[in-house]
């Protein structure tokens, strides 16, 4: 039997009393059902009219399905991790958990590893809508199921960002809201600031097209493109914006931008468990009494 | 015994508590007492090692929370003065829980529930959930859960405020009993009252220091000397008041109703013979006394909110005019 830990067990277990894990299960596929179907039925009736077989277009069906999809997880995740430390300061749980045995890490560790079930479940329940738009092939149910591991790691960095704010926020509506600003600063702001300067600026490579590199959307653009055979994404971007990255660099961006992510997620982790360490202000009270 | 050596913690600019020195012993029953934002519950969270002091140190029987982290935690219950409840969780499933967080699993941790619900009597509560609880049986929950490990000291914040009588008086029945079973128990509290009902050692705290310590009983005679003496006069009230007004030793003197309160410089040798000036003056006295002290009395002159002297200054322009 596997054994769970307390925070896990205890949150499983209030979780499945709730609503709001298979509301939000449910409203998240009836979404990408809607969107899959709406596709299909109107691909059918063009095909219907034209005679045409428009297999590739099941294919862009697939690519809108899939990016939905990832924006409900990037955007689903924060939810997830932003009430689990202020939540328990609003309800005082959580100076009795640093009462217990375990450690600030361990609550941490263990609070992240309870949403990333719920998070995991969300994403995987989402395998049969991926899969509508392939009805007549073009991508492997292989392939398919790899983009949805791919999700993780933006799914990962979402939740840590949402155990940062958490733990730095004395309530749970300033840890949401303040977990969405950092969300769309890394996602939509790293992808548009490169452009904005690339407009505004000289005509020579723009360097800050690297931060794309942080940007979950990176590596799953890159894997859909590559599935449904477009053009390869960050090659499109890095030449686009006059960069001239090396070939390794190149070919590894989907690593790389994994391991960003993942380091990246590592340090919001760290910064969380820092933040509710019981010495947490010793050292910035000393700063601030010594100025 | 737990020993706060010089404590400060300060929330940026502000000074929460400024060099708080305190010895609890073991197996006393220690009230912790303060005006709101004196430091109290600072002080509380620092001795439970939820947030560690700026300076100073804190020690539980040589442990220190910082370096013996889960041993100094496995030494302690704590009861918040907010509850600390999850909702949708049942009431076993709340002390199981924390039981494992305290590394108790499976049947031991089964039992202790059984034990610990039983002993605060909500046995018959344990599958309702805890949201469902009156305020009463919320507090005794707490309590049963500081108890899950059976730590030999127990830290109370505000544990009776809010309480309805009877609750308060079962709620203080059973921290008695604790008490007797050797536990170290610190409360803090507001009420006064109980305070001075169930603790045997007393620490009053004043903008972040202490202002007192000591077993209550010493403080309180301490206080005591300090009291006025009430004078009952049968008759001639007004000629006793110029009486005293001209006594040296007397230092103040007010009026409640027929009773004289004066503020004596002097011991027992010079009341009694300030009472035979009395008698031999013609004075006719019905009764003569130190009032008595209470922890009342005792934390407003120690806090310095002097409500007694605006009375005693209003009393006497009153009986001039």
């Amino acid at each position: 039997m596997i054994s769970l830990s307390p925070i896990v067990k205890k949150d499983i277990e209030v979780r499945s009393r709730s609503y709001t894990l298979p509301a939000m299960i449910t409203a998240a596929n009836a979404v990408l059902f809607l969107i899959g179907l709406m596709g299909i039925f109107g691909l059918v009736a063009r095909m219907r009219q034209s005679f045409d077989t428009l297999y590739r277009s099941f294919l862009t069906v697939y690519t809108i399905v899939a990016l939905t999809e990832f924006i409900i997880t990037l955007f689903t995740a924060p939810l997830f991790t932003a009430a689990s430390i202020s939540g328990e300061r609003e309800t005082g749980t959580f100076d009795l958990l640093l009462t217990t045995n375990l450690t600030p890490a361990e609550i941490v560790t263990e609070k992240l590893i309870s949403a990333m079930l719920s998070m995991g479940m969300i994403i995987m329940s989402s395998f049969p809508a991926l899969l509508i738009p392939l009805m007549f092939g073009g991508v492997g149910i292989i392939d398919t199921f790899g983009l949805l591991i791919l999700f993780l790691p933006g799914a990962f960095l979402m939740l840590s960002i949402g155990m940062f704010t958490s733990s730095i926020c004395s309530s749970v509506t300033k840890s949401i809201a303040l977990s969405y600003v950092i969300a769309f600063i890394l996602t939509v702001g790293f992808a548009v600031f490169p452009l904005m300067t690339r407009v505004f600026s000289s005509e020579t490579g723009n360097e800050f097209a690297y931060l794309l590199t942080l940007d979950p959307f990176l590596p799953v653009i890159s894997v859909l493109s590559r599935q449904v055979g477009e053009p390869d994404f960050p090659e499109l971007i890095f030449r686009g914006l006059k960069l001239a990255p090396d070939n390794a660099f190149m070919e590894n961006t989907v690593f790389i931008s994994i391991l960003l992510q993942l380091c990246a997620a590592f340090g919001f982790i760290t910064l969380a468990v820092m933040n509710v360490m019981p010495g947490r202000y010793r050292e910035k009270n000393r700063k601030i009494r010594e100025r | 015994m737990l020993k706060l050596d010089n404590i400060k913690k300060f929330y940026g600019h502000f000074c929460a508590l400024d060099g708080l020195d305190l010895s609890i012993s073991d197996g006393s029953l220690f009230g912790f007492v303060g005006p709101n934002g004196a430091g109290k519950t600072t002080a509380i969270k620092i001795m439970t090692g939820i947030i560690y002091p700026d300076e100073g140190s804190v020690t539980l029987n040589g442990m220190n929370p910082e370096q013996d982290g889960k041993n100094y935690r496995s030494m302690i219950g704590y009861v918040p003065d907010a509850f600390g409840i999850y909702n949708n969780l049942k009431v076993r499933e709340y002390m199981e829980f924390f039981a494992a967080c305290v590394g108790i699993d499976g049947m031991e941790a089964r039992k202790k529930t059984e034990q610990l619900l039983n002993y605060v009597e909500l046995s018959d509560k344990a599958d309702f959930y805890v949201e469902a609880l009156s305020r009463g049986m919320k507090q005794k929950l707490a309590l049963a859960r500081a108890l899950i490990n059976d730590p030999p000291m127990l830290i109370m914040d505000e544990p009776t405020s809010g309480l309805d009588p009877r609750t308060r008086y079962e709620f203080k029945q059973i921290v008695g009993e604790l008490s007797d079973r050797g536990k170290t128990i610190i409360i803090s509290s507001h009420i006064l009252s109980d305070i001075s009902e169930l603790c045997t050692d007393i620490g009053i705290i004043d903008q972040g220091s202490l202002v007192m310590s000591g077993r209550l009983m010493d403080v309180m005679k301490l206080v005591t000397a300090e009291n006025p003496i009430i004078i009952s006069m049968s008759k001639k009230t007004t000629q006793a008041i110029r009486f005293l007004k001209e006594d040296a030793s007397v230092k103040s003197l007010a009026i409640k109703g027929n009773d004289l309160m004066i503020n004596f410089a002097g011991g027992a040798k010079d009341e009694a013979a300030l009472l035979k000036r009395m008698i031999d003056a013609g004075l006719p006295v019905r009764s003569f006394s130190r009032e008595k002290g209470s922890l009342e009395s005792m934390f407003m002159q120690l806090t310095g909110h002097g409500e007694e002297h605006t009375i005693t200054s209003y009393d006497i322009a009153e009986s001039n005019s």
